[in-house]
Parts: structure tokens; C-alpha cells; sequence
């Protein structure tokens, strides 16, 4: 069973009653598999940090509560749970976060544990698929018991590997609503914040001499000359490498156990901590006046791995008899497989009109800050379209930085790019900011109709939710009217001459535009296979400019013109039919099988 | 049952059929009664990225991940991604290469080239290779979605495991009405 659906099943047993999220690699399954169990409210909201809140609320009305994202996710949730954090919960209630670590589909690499110690709650971090389930039950009763949201951290080793997983029953909890005349939940009415502060210290006292008895944390003996500090993956590694010697194994990874690791520490002649990323757990056990080895023999960045353990403890494994595999290098001629926008996806055409735009528009540049979402794509190589792309619905607001930063604002123009979900996420208030303070702009808003980078999932602007409920979709355009700025465009993503006209018209206009491109995702929710566009070999001159979109689906033929230049075709099996390429070729050698020549 | 853990690594590109593959083969040796680990990219590699399946089975598993040079088994169900992961192979591992190529986009469109000679390569670096066509054979029997069981029958000439138990778990994994070109597509692989 999968880490993420493990989790889910934990949900289901623990008896969560609402579960609610984000989508974010490698977080995103979970909700996904919550989604099966009927005595489960689970919802995507639109940002994890309403997310957060509605967990919260939901915790004050007594539910068992989940609240899922990926690390980039928790940077958004953190304004409300550090206040939570301090007052303390109702009904359970237990973050789950997933660290991207390694950035398999992220900007960042970042280790959330840090994010406990801030937050002054316990920690638990599960180490394959039956902890991933046995460890949600297990937070819900640290939460109800010591009053406090627990944070459920794991990383892709953990969310994305399969292992066996028993099942045990759903058990019912569920407490009263709040009392709504507690002071506990009013800071500076009833409790002063301060005072929650100090209890939050307390509190960290009593769960760290929980932390020293529950088998969360257990010690397994083996040869006492050699005892190794570890927790999550890291620990399956390096079971499975050296199973001969002490593990102190670490699933309550805050507060640390001090009493437990002392006595670890004094059994053992030589200490180890291996934990991925950040010396967490290391400067913590430093901080104790426990002498032990541990970053200097790893990398600080990306997943550890059998290669790197093995070869870092070479001369351990060799007393044990232990030889490391010679570890090959890659064979020569290969070529990299890079991720790429999809065969027909709008964002090709779209990020083609805009060069398009561009050629024409010889006396300014067009500086592009992106976002976060399919089109991040762009960031890369054939592409080259977004010179910037850090967080969720951050583009805006940092072409408006931009734009006003500008000591000669004539030869440039400043685009942000913005996917539907995203906007939705976080780029409303960021558009209204640059409208507010006057910016100079424009904002290309890619509306594809799903959350397409992380697999489809459904938002408010699909009108369907996790659940399945359906209701009318939020309209875009109508929000970005309300939001004020007075320039705006609707076009079709796939219509080069409008696209390209929108943009340049966008730039000369002095202030704040929006193109809003619509052009529905290719992938989700469901293909869009229509019949496929081909090449007339006779009539392609080899001038290679279908080659310009990018399009997976548009390759070399192998045949050449007299003047010797390659001549395209287009893979039936790849092509999807979008035509936008009909519109591109000069001599209208490209056709789509319904016959049409440039009709678009 | 064995003591020693054995590594599968099952490479190909997104929309092969490399997942429901890794899937029966976790299935296969979970029914048998081994520990099973499993570890597949997720995000990225939906947009034609390299997908790699990790399986592990034994009597007690515990790394998610195979260690390069520690393989007993890559099944690659296309031919650059063969390469790319040959090196994961023990010296006395064993490649499944399936004969077929997909061309990634930059090779499509120029920018890149698709290595020619494949087989040759592997065979000057020592690589014990089955090569099979398993996409020719899965469209005489007329179904091209059925690489994936070929392959699975070309791989259960290297496990313990009895045609019975393969099949039982295929017919789960796969729709009632594929199941006899399934189960055609095994044996044809099998033969191979």
C-alpha cells in the first residue's frame, strides 16, 4: 500500500470526520484516498491556508480533524497554526505534511521539521506504509491528551513507497463543539498570549517525558559499539544495511527523548545520527553535551540513499564483513528524458503568441515573472519563457516590485503568468494589490480549467468538488473585473492572432491589463483527443517554425527538401488535435483532418 | 521461501503500463508470502518523464530503493531507458529490453539524438541482455496495451514464481474482458 494511502486509512480508522487540503507533490494522494471513505468530510480548499483555518474550526466543533499539504504549503498554513499551536485544540487535530525532499517537483528543498520546534508541538515521523497508518491514530491521541495539533511529517520516501499494511477497525470519536466561553481560545480576551506561550513550554515538558516512554521512540540492541540515532527513511536504510548494530529508532521526533538518548548514548561507544536535510535531530543531541557524528559524513541537501550510507560508512560495513557493491556509473549515449508540456497544451500556444508578440514589438523586452503550475515548465529549456518563478500566486505581485523598481520603464514589459488554480490560490489579493497601487503591467492568465501540474485535482473554478458535488464554477473573468483593473482581454488560448495582439496591445496600455486565455487542459479532468493534424510532406519547405511551439507532438520526418532541410510530421499517436499549429505554417502544409486550412 | 532480498527495477516512460506491471509483480510475491517494498516517481514523470518502479521482495524488506549495482532484474519496456538504467544491474543481473523506442521531444524535434545502437552498447559493457519485441508481439495478438503482461511473461522465466500465480493476479489486475489476451500475452512472453 502506498505511504499517502496509508495515511488515508489512518484517517479512516482514527476516526477522522473531516479532512481537508491542498494539492502538492508528494502530499497529494492522501485527500485523493480520504475521498473513498463516506464517513469522511473532506474538501480541497482553495489555499492551504484556509485550509488550515477550516481544520481549526472544524477542531473547535469537536471532529477528529486532518489537514494535508506538501512543505511549500505549510510556509502558507503557518500564520494561522502558530496561533492554534499556543491555544491548543478541541477535537484532535493533526497537520500532515510531505517534504519534497530531492525537489522532484518543487522550487524548493526545505525541511519543515524546524516548523515544530516554532510551533512548540510534537512531532511524529513515520518510517514505511504501516507507520504511515498506525502513526495517524497514534497523533490523534497525543493531540486530545496533551492538547496540542500534532505534525505528521513525512518525505516522498515514505508518502510514495509501497510496504505491506494490516488493517485494524474505525474507531468513533468525536467530542462536543467548544465551549464558546472558554478563554482558551481567546488571546488577549482570555488568555494572554504570553500566558499561552508559557503553557506551551509547559506543555513541551510533559511531552518530552512522554516522548521518553512511548515506544514511538524504541531502542533496538544489537552490538554496542556502534549505536545509531535515526528516524523516517534514513532509518530503513540503514536497518537494512547494518542490521547488526544499536538503533535508537526516533517516531516521536519532537520533542527529542534527552533522558532516552542519554542512555543510548552512554551504552554505546561510538554515536551516530543520520537524518536527511537539516541537523535537526544532531544539534539537538549536540545541544544535550552528547558528542555525536553525523552531518560530516552526508550531504545537507537531497534524499539519503543506499550509495551514500554505504559509502560513507565503508569502513563500518567492512567490520561486520561487509563489502559495498561496486556501484556502476551511468552507460555512455544516453540522453536525458526531461519532464515537458503535454502534445496540444494551451500554455504552448499561449507561451508561443507571446514570442510572437515579442518579434514584433521590437523596442521593448518582455520579462516574464511566472508562477507556480504546469507552466513552470517554462522556466526551462526549448522554452526560456519566465526569468522567475518562486511560490504560489507570487508572480503578480513580483511584476508589480518590478515594474515599479524600473528607473527607465520604456524598453521593458513587465508579464506575469498565472494558471487558473494558482489564481485562485493566491493571486486574487496579489491583483488586487496592482491595481491598488497603480502598476504597470500585465497579467497573462492561463485559465485551463484544473489544477493540471499535481494530477487534475478539481477547484473552485471547475465547480466540482473533492466530494463530487457540483455546483456553477466561479467565473473567472468576473473576478478579475471586480478586482478593478480597467484593461482586460479574453481570448482563446489557441488563437495565435488574437492571443499575439492581446499582448501587444496589453503592454501599450499605461497601467494594469489582464489577458485572460482560456483552453482547456489536454490530460485532466478527462483526454481531449481530437482528430489529429498532419503534415503535407509536399509542401513543407523545412523552415522548421512548427518546430518553434514545442509541441511533443510535432518531430522531424527523416524526409528533406532539395535544399537539403529537414521536414516535419506530426505523430498520430502523440497529436491530440488542438490545430494550433495549422496556424503556423507559413505554407499551409500542416492540415487537420477535418479538412481545415488556417481556418481557425 | 529465500533469505536474500531480491531487487527489480521496472523503467520505461509514462503510459507504458510500467505501474500495473510493478503492481503484479508486488501482488505475485505478496501472495507468496513475502515482505514487499515498492517505490515509483510520482508528479513529474506523468508529463514524459522516465518512470522508474523499484520492487523489493524477500523475508524482510526494509529500503524502498535499489541501490546501482545492486539489481538483480531491470525490466525496461523501452530502449533508452534500458540504458539509463543498466548500471543498476549486479554483475550477474540480468536486462529484460524490451525493442522499443520512444523518442523524446528534443529528439523529435532535432535537438537531441536517440543513441542508434542500443543493444551494441549494453553488450560491450557486459549487459546479460533478453531483448524482445514484446509491442510486435502484442499487436499480432491485437491489442498494443498488452506490452506490459508480454513483458511479464518474459520476466517470469527469471522468478520463482508459478505461471498459475502470475495469471491469478493478472486476472485481477486487468478488466474481464482483456482477460484471455492478457493471458495470451503472458504465455507469448513467456516463450520468448
Amino acid at each position: 500500500m502506498l505511504g499517502n494511502h496509508a495515511i488515508a486509512r489512518g484517517a479512516y480508522e482514527a476516526g477522522v470526520n473531516v479532512a481537508v487540503g491542498y494539492p502538492g507533490t508528494p502530499s497529494t494522494e492522501i485527500l485523493q484516498f480520504v475521498r473513498q471513505y463516506d464517513d469522511i468530510y473532506c474538501e480541497w480548499s482553495v489555499n492551504e491556508k484556509v485550509a488550515m483555518d477550516v481544520a481549526i474550526g472544524s477542531s473547535l466543533g469537536g471532529a477528529r480533524t486532518i489537514v494535508v499539504m506538501k512543505h511549500a504549503g505549510l510556509n502558507v498554513a503557518s500564520d494561522p497554526f502558530y496561533p492554534i499551536s499556543f491555544m491548543g485544540v478541541n477535537g484532535g487535530l493533526v497537520l500532515i505534511c510531505s517534504d519534497d525532499v530531492g525537489a522532484t517537483s518543487s522550487p524548493t528543498e526545505q525541511d519543515t521539521r524546524i516548523y515544530a520546534k516554532l510551533f512548540h508541538i510534537p512531532m511524529l515521523e513515520p518510517s514505511d506504509s504501516q507507520e504511515a497508518k498506525d502513526f495517524v491514530d497514534l497523533s490523534f491521541e497525543i493531540s486530545e491528551k496533551f492538547d496540542a495539533p500534532v505534525f505528521f511529517r513525512t518525505t516522498n520516501g515514505v508518502s510514495h513507497s509501497n510496504g505491506i499494511v494490516e488493517f485494524s477497525q474505525r474507531v468513533e470519536e468525536r467530542k462536543e463543539p467548544f465551549d464558546k466561553s472558554s478563554p482558551k481560545f481567546r488571546p488577549q480576551g482570555g488568555v494572554h498570549p504570553t500566558v499561552m506561550h508559557q503553557n506551551a513550554h509547559d506543555r513541551l515538558e510533559r511531552l518530552e517525558a512522554f516522548a521518553n516512554e512511548t515506544n514511538l521512540n524504541r531502542i533496538e540492541w544489537g552490538d554496542k559499539s556502534v549505536g545509531i540515532i535515526t528516524s523516517g527513511t534514513p532509518y530503513q536504510y540503514l536497518k537494512e544495511m547494518i542490521p547488526e548494530v544499536s538503533f535508537l529508532k526516533l517516531g516521536l521526533t519532537y520533542p527529542l527523548p534527552e533522558a532516552l538518548i542519554r542512555s543510548f548514548a552512554e551504552e554505546v561507544d561510538d554515536l551516530y545520527v543520520f537524518e536527511e536535510l537539516e541537523p535537526f535531530l544532531e544539534e539537538q543531541i549536540k545541544a544535550f553535551g552528547i558528542p555525536v557524528k553525523g552531518q560530516e559524513l552526508r550531504p545537507a541537501v537531497g534524499p539519503l540513499s543506499l550509495e551514500i550510507l554505504s559509502e560513507t560508512l565503508k569502513d563500518l560495513l567492512a567490520k561486520y564483513g561487509k563489502t559495498v557493491p561496486e556501484r556502476p556509473n551511468p552507460l555512455p549515449g544516453m540522453i536525458m528524458r526531461f519532464p515537458t508540456l503535454c502534445a496540444g497544451c494551451p500554455h504552448l500556444a499561449i507561451y508561443y503568441s507571446i514570442r510572437h508578440a515579442q518579434k514584433k514589438l521590437k523596442e521593448k523586452e518582455i520579462v516574464i515573472i511566472g508562477d507556480i503550475g504546469c507552466y513552470s515548465l517554462g522556466i526551462a529549456a526549448p522554452h526560456n519563457m519566465l526569468s522567475c518563478a518562486f511560490a504560489m500566486g507570487s508572480g503578480i505581485s513580483a511584476a508589480h516590485g518590478f515594474s515599479h523598481s524600473l528607473q527607465d520603464p520604456s524598453g521593458k514589459a513587465v508579464l506575469a503568468y498565472i494558471g487558473d488554480g494558482t489564481f485562485l490560490h493566491a493571486g486574487m489579493p496579489a491583483l488586487l494589490n496592482s491595481v491598488y497601487n497603480k502598476s504597470n503591467m500585465t497579467l497573462v492568465l492561463a485559465d485551463n480549467r484544473t489544477t493540471a501540474m499535481t494530477g487534475g485535482q478539481e477547484h473552485a473554478g471547475t465547480g466540482v468538488t473533492l466530494h463530487g458535488d457540483t455546483h456553477p464554477p466561479v467565473r473567472i473573468p468576473e473576478i478579475v473585473r471586480t478586482l478593478g483593473p480597467d484593461d482586460i482581454y479574453e481570448v482563446d488560448s489557441y488563437d495565435l492572432k488574437t492571443t499575439s495582439q492581446a499582448v501587444r496591445s496589453a503592454i501599450d496600455y499605461e497601467g494594469v491589463s489582464v489577458i485572460i486565455a482560456t483552453g482547456p487542459c489536454r490530460m485532466f479532468p478527462e483526454k481531449i483527443k481530437l482528430p489529429v493534424c498532419k503534415v503535407d510532406s509536399d509542401l513543407c519547405t523545412g523552415c522548421e517554425m512548427c518546430l518553434g511551439i514545442y509541441c511533443p507532438g510535432i518531430i522531424l520526418s527523416g524526409e528533406k527538401t532539395e535544399k537539403g532541410k529537414p521536414k516535419t510530421a506530426i505523430d498520430p499517436f502523440v497529436c491530440v488535435g488542438c490545430s494550433f499549429c495549422v496556424q503556423i505554417c507559413p505554407t499551409n502544409a500542416i492540415i487537420s483532418e477535418e479538412g481545415g486550412q488556417n481556418d481557425r | 521461501m529465500t533469505d536474500s532480498t531480491k531487487n527489480i527495477l521496472v523503467v520505461g516512460v509514462g503510459g507504458q503500463g510500467v505501474i500495473l506491471a510493478s503492481n503484479a509483480l508486488s501482488e505475485v510475491a505478496m501472495t507468496r508470502g513475502f515482505d514487499v517494498k515498492k517505490n515509483e516517481a510520482h508528479g513529474q514523470s506523468q508529463r514524459g518523464g522516465t518512470v522508474p518502479s523499484h520492487i523489493r521482495y524477500g523475508k524482510k524488506v526494509y529500503a524502498p530503493i535499489i541501490a546501482r549495482g545492486e539489481a538483480d532484474i531491470v525490466l525496461a519496456f523501452e530502449e533508452l531507458e534500458g540504458l539509463r538504467f543498466a548500471h543498476f544491474l549486479k554483475p550477474e543481473g540480468k536486462l529484460i529490453l524490451n525493442r522499443q523506442r520512444i523518442y523524446p521531444p528534443r529528439v523529435s524535434s532535432g535537438m537531441d539524438t536517440y543513441p542508434e545502437n542500443i543493444p551494441e552498447i549494453l553488450r560491450q559493457h557486459e549487459i546479460d541482455a533478453i531483448e524482445i519485441d514484446a509491442l510486435n508481439i502484442a499487436n499480432k495478438l491485437g491489442n498494443p496495451l498488452v506490452v506490459s503482461t508480454v513483458l511479464l511473461g518474459a520476466l517470469s522465466n527469471l522468478l520463482e514464481f508459478t505461471t498459475e500465480e502470475w495469471k491469478n493476479v493478472i486476472n485481477k489486475l486487468v478488466p474481464q474482458k482483456h482477460r484471455d489476451v492478457n493471458m495470451e500475452a503472458f504465455e507469448a512472453g513467456k516463450a520468448v
